[in-house]
């Protein structure tokens, strides 16, 4: 039988917040043995995507984020849920990761790691609330491993 | 996250450690702009004590390179532990950036 532990959660819209939760779903991980690089990259799609939420929903600081995820034995899955004005985070076009450091920009590469690391990302407005959802299967690609050489 | 810096070659190097993240990365930001500008621009990254980089970190990172090849400094980056690697790799980093496995490789 898998192993998962579903959460329901949530946290004020201030990025103090965010290391703290994101350590918590760090120690459930753990505690349900699953693969430590899962729970990682789980931890930094959250983290670019509620602190693009804090930074650009113009929300208080006590305004609160939803975040409702499962963590699997067979894989990981995240929803977050904000108030703020409609906003399509997939909407932006792709960063250009090939450009010569003169003419990198910052800004972009959040969702450009979503994108990458993800198996599953959606974006949906429903009512007065932005959701988007993340999800990746254990052992799926989408990735490289955290160990493959560079190739370029 | 804590920040260590000392004299290294002709410049300095820089070791941030912990987590290079939204909450850290305005004071990392603002600690190697001063070490760049006090140092000729030649700075060592060491990131053999960091535990975490996200997109907010990795702008750090470039605003740090871009201020130093606009004053024909140096910039070089070691001691890349996994998940930093990862993240250097998704980004392109690992093509714009000079990147040493250890201090003693690096020549500021």
């Amino acid at each position: 039988m898998a192993t998962e532990a579903i959460r329901s959660t949530r946290i004020r819209a201030a990025s103090v917040e965010v290391p703290k939760l994101l350590a918590r779903i760090e120690a459930e991980g753990r505690d349900a043995a699953l693969p430590e690089q899962l729970v990682a990259e789980l931890c930094l799609c959250l983290d670019e995507l509620l602190n693009n939420v804090i930074d650009h929903a113009g929300l208080g600081d006590e305004t609160t984020i939803e975040l409702n995820y499962r963590l699997g034995s067979d894989g990981v899955a995240a929803e977050i849920v904000d108030p703020g004005p409609p906003f399509d985070p997939l909407a932006r076009p792709p960063v250009d990761i090939d450009a010569p450091l003169d003419a990198r920009v910052p800004g972009g590469l959040g969702i450009h790691f979503v994108r990458t690391l993800m198996d599953e990302v959606a974006y949906e407005r429903r009512g007065s609330h932005n959701r988007l959802r993340i999800a990746k299967r254990r052992g799926a690609g989408g990735s490289p491993a955290i160990s493959s050489p560079t190739t370029s | 996250m804590r920040i260590v810096e000392e004299p290294f070659g002709k410049g300095v190097v820089v070791k941030p450690i912990g987590r290079l993240d939204s909450t850290t990365a305005p004071a990392a930001e603002q600690t190697i702009r001063d070490a760049l500008t006090r140092s000729g621009h030649r700075l060592l990254l060491d990131m053999a004590e960091l535990d975490y980089v996200s997109s907010a970190g990795l702008r750090v990172v470039l605003a740090a390179a871009k201020q130093s090849t606009a004053a024909n400094g140096r910039f070089i980056v070691c001691e890349l532990r996994p998940q930093v690697r990862q993240v250097f790799e998704l980004s392109g980093f690992t093509r714009i950036i000079t990147i040493v496995d250890k201090r003693a490789d690096a020549e500021l």
